[in-house]
């Protein structure tokens, strides 16, 4: 038995689960499920796998020093393997806010990281314990870190511009990069950069998530009343005195009829939903199991979905405005789905 | 405005706005109650989610110690807020009578 690798290993793979565990439970409204998480670790691994073969081709095209390749070099391709599972669940907004971005990001990180540690430990069994330890607290965490800053710049962005295109994405991979990049340079201290990750890190994660979840409090509570007030106006037959009203009457010169009694019953059918997405979130927060997602529920998302076909493209930018402004009105809806 | 206070029949008797600032309230004077059983929501005007959940964390104390919460005589508007957030599949809401 060779008690100093199980002395490593530890060392070199713990830190960064823990501190998975540890936003996992941060997360007040539970977004993310264990089995998502454990799903992300997984892809994490699998693009750890990529990122080696891929490193063994580009080094073996690179003439120049192998410090120099690790340095400015590796951080891009390894950024971009861990980008592209987040890439699908930004886009396919399967994440919409910080806290649950910022999850995702650092569980791929995760799953990286612990394939890469594995990875030295099996190659190189007799490296000091010293080093082991810049891995596991330093290396990892970074892994973590640099895809949960990629997560939270780039969800914050389409939160903003719901129907951005790709190059949303950019600013975040660059700056994961960089910083990926800077903690490469950095090892020339390996101390100085293991205590910079975990001095830096987990400030600015504890920031942003504090943040995010004031947002999503405020949110809550803001978009509850607006759509209980939209609800009780359409339920009353005031609707169309209101300015949202008035505003789908001014359509009827684009749209047919027909169009525009569709777009107030989709805009009945997402009020609903929203509440009951809104509800899932609650239940989350106070610790109570949710109950499975009854026949009426699915019923109402199946014909939100028929709508949104009759509706057809233009219709669906034209009533927008009134039911679906920011990223997090869509992502919401996901809750339910999922 | 809200108000909270103990009813003639053992129940709770809730009147006013339960937003965001009074949920604290709204708690503590729940938390003290020992055998809590219903919340007359009859003078209740508004809700807003923060007031949600103290009902939600309510219902999971008074789970907890075996019995069921049962709010009554809620307004159409409180009413559909439960219905439509699905809280009526978790606390036994009843609409007050016309």
């Amino acid at each position: 038995m060779n008690y100093s690798w199980l002395m490593r290993a530890p060392i070199a793979l713990v830190p960064v689960l823990l501190f998975l565990l540890v936003l996992v439970h941060a997360d007040s409204y539970k977004l993310l499920r264990p089995r998502i998480v454990l799903a992300l670790v997984a892809a994490g691994t699998v693009a750890a796998g990529a990122s080696y073969l891929a490193n063994i081709g580009a080094s073996a095209l690179f003439t120049g020093d192998l410090t120099l390749y690790a340095r400015y070099v590796s951080p891009w391709i390894e950024e971009s393997l861990k980008a592209l599972v987040l890439v699908f669940l930004i886009r396919k907004r399967q994440v919409g806010l910080p806290v649950d971005a910022g999850i995702a990001g650092f569980a791929i990180g995760t799953g990286f990281a612990l394939v890469e540690n594995l990875y030295y430990l099996a190659s190189r069994p007799d490296t000091a314990l010293a080093v082991q330890i810049v891995r596991g607290f330093g290396t990892a965490i970074m892994h973590g870190g640099t895809t949960t800053v990629l997560a939270v710049i780039s969800v914050t962005l389409y939160e903003r511009r719901p129907n951005g295109g790709l190059q949303l994405l950019l600013p975040g991979f660059l700056a994961a990069t960089v910083l990926h990049a800077g903690f490469n340079v950095l090892l020339v201290r390996p101390a100085l950069a293991t205590f910079a990750t975990i001095i830096v890190l987990p400030l600015v994660i504890y920031l942003v998530f504090e943040r995010s979840e004031r947002t999503l409090r405020d949110w809550l509570d803001e978009d509850l009343d607006s759509k209980v007030q939209l609800l009780e106006l359409i339920n009353t037959g005031k609707f169309l005195d209101s300015n949202s009203g008035r505003y789908l009457q001014s359509l009827r010169e684009r749209f047919r009829g027909e169009n525009l009694a569709d777009m107030l019953c989709l805009l009945r059918l997402h009020g609903e939903l929203a509440l009951r997405a809104k509800g899932i979130l609650l239940l989350r927060e106070s610790g109570i199991e949710e109950p499975p997602l009854d026949d009426a529920t699915r019923d109402k998302l199946a014909e939100l979905a028929q709508l949104k076909r009759a509706i057809g493209k233009t219709g669906i930018l034209a009533v927008r405005p009134l039911m679906m402004a920011t990223g997090k009105d869509i992502w919401q809806l996901k809750l339910l789905g999922g | 405005m809200f108000e909270i206070q103990m009813g003639a029949a053992g129940e709770v008797v809730m009147a006013g706005r339960l937003d965001a600032t009074q949920c604290d309230v709204a708690l503590r004077f729940l938390n003290t109650v020992p055998k809590l059983r219903v919340i007359d929501l009859g003078r209740l005007e508004y809700i807003a989610s923060m007031g949600l959940r103290v009902f939600l964390l309510t219902q999971k104390r008074v789970k907890a110690a075996g019995t069921e919460l049962k709010l009554i005589n809620a307004c159409p508007q409180i009413h559909d807020i439960f219905r439509y957030a699905g809280f009526d599949r978790i606390i036994d809401i009843s609409r007050a009578s016309a």
